[in-house]
């Protein structure tokens, strides 16, 4: 995944399948925000993997438009 | 992927109310999201646009899905967050997020960059390696 709006905050997270989809209200799946893993990753595991975008405030009737590119290599 | 493993949340932080996750939908596991209105001009093609509003009453969310590339193998996602509240909403945050268990296993490896996030098959690995070729 790439974010293509260069001009507005993003990030970028690896993390273990455990904490995104792991059972209760817990999981990062849930949310916005992950638990970062280091990467490169040491090895191979289950992981998963997130893009996000922080808009600030918004203030009422105000949108934000963002792009998320999805592919394959 | 597997089937029901990757989505979007829409969240905001303030310090009154501290993290709130207005909506969330991973397919197998969602919340905070009305039913999707779904328009697609031309039955069967891209581009596909689906809304969903929040039920709390405070964002509506707007994708359009457009025409895949068969060349780069990729697609662009646009999306369109709306505050449809009457108040201001600090520290939103918009994610897409999945387990996409990319080639034949769960097992991948992981990177990131500043501007990209990436899954793939480590050969080098035994837990990622394809099968081996017996003479």
């Amino acid at each position: 995944m790439t974010a293509l709006s260069f001009g507005t905050p993003h990030l970028m997270d690896v993390e273990t399948r455990f904490d995104w989809a792991e059972e209760g209200t817990l999981s990062t799946r849930r949310a916005c925000y992950g638990v970062s893993e280091e990467t490169p990753t040491p090895d191979s595991g289950n992981y998963a993997m997130r893009m996000g975008y922080g808009f600030d405030s918004m203030s009422p009737g105000a949108s934000k438009t963002v792009k998320f590119n999805i592919g394959r290599m | 992927m597997s089937a029901g493993r990757e989505g979007y949340a829409v969240c905001s932080f303030s310090s009154a109310g501290g993290d709130v996750v207005h909506g969330h939908d991973t397919g197998d596991v969602a919340a905070g999201f009305g039913p999707a209105t779904i328009v697609q001009p031309n039955p069967g093609a891209f581009p596909l646009t689906v809304t969903r509003n929040t039920t709390d009453g405070k964002f509506r969310l707007k994708q359009v899905w457009n025409q895949p590339d068969a060349v780069e193998k990729d697609i662009t996602v646009t999306m369109t967050l709306k505050n449809t509240s009457n108040a201001t909403i600090g520290g939103v945050a918009l994610s897409r997020s999945g387990d996409y268990d990319v080639g034949t296993s769960g097992a991948d490896a992981g990177l990131r960059t500043g501007d990209t996030v990436m899954l793939w098959d480590d050969v080098n690995s035994s837990a990622d390696s394809p099968r081996s070729v017996r003479g």
